[in-house]
């Protein structure tokens, strides 16, 4: 699954550290889940989705193999 | 996320101090036992002692290795399984994956034991082997979770 966090959050002109706090959760997992090791949970997904204004699927989108 | 089953994020800290105090006491008790030749032992209550015939709900002579492994698994136990600073699904991610990977290299090692290993040193490696996966698992949860620390922020 690829994403378009990292367009998002320079969008908003937000940090990893500013999102994370935002949301509730370490820089560590935001760091994670941008360069594509982790796949966030449908509630982190919806909660990145609600800060920034847009769907869970403008944020998150899959590939051909998933 | 709700992180059932984990000790407070301080009871971190007093499990490094165990786990510290039982590799020390290791670190004596083979200096006095290879230089002194002395084996200090501890008289404990016991449930079954098989030695000598001495039955159920007895006594037992017991050398400090049974309760320095004791210390290790309860030091490991609060160091493995305790909250992080900001807990959340990811590090229970990583926790999840370090204990499978431990799991899984402990179980190689115990059949590689079981196989390989007879007479006295056997039951030794085969009660160490629970230490040895809380040991695995720490390492490396520890450095997972320092790699992801390190990892760039912009």
């Amino acid at each position: 699954m690829k994403n378009r966090l990292k367009v998002a959050r320079a969008e908003m002109d937000l940090t990893q550290e500013d999102l994370a706090k935002l949301i509730g959760v370490s820089r560590q997992s935001i760091n994670a889940i941008e360069s594509g090791r982790y796949v966030p949970s449908t509630v982190l997904a919806l909660k990145m989705a609600q800060v920034f204004g847009k769907s869970v699927e403008e944020i998150f989108f899959l590939e051909e193999e998933d | 996320m709700r992180d059932n089953y984990l000790f407070p994020q301080k009871y971190r800290i007093y499990g490094w101090v165990i786990v510290c105090v039982a590799i020390i006491s290791t670190i004596a008790y083979s200096i006095s036992w290879r230089c002194f030749h002395w084996m200090p032992v501890v008289k404990m209550p016991v449930i079954y002692n098989g030695f000598e015939t001495q039955g159920f709900f007895t006594t037992a002579l017991c050398t400090p290795i049974y309760i320095i492994m004791a210390l290790l698994v309860i030091g490991l136990l609060l160091v493995g399984f305790s909250r992080e600073k900001v807990e959340d699904e990811f590090v229970a991610f990583v926790r999840m994956r370090s204990m499978v990977w431990a799991a899984k290299v402990s179980a190689v090692v115990f059949i590689l034991t079981d196989l390989l290993l007879f007479g006295i040193p056997f039951p030794y490696g085969a009660c160490s082997i629970f230490i040895f996966f809380l040991f695995l698992f720490v390492i490396k949860f520890r450095i997972a979770l320092f790699r992801f620390n390190k990892g760039g922020s912009q």
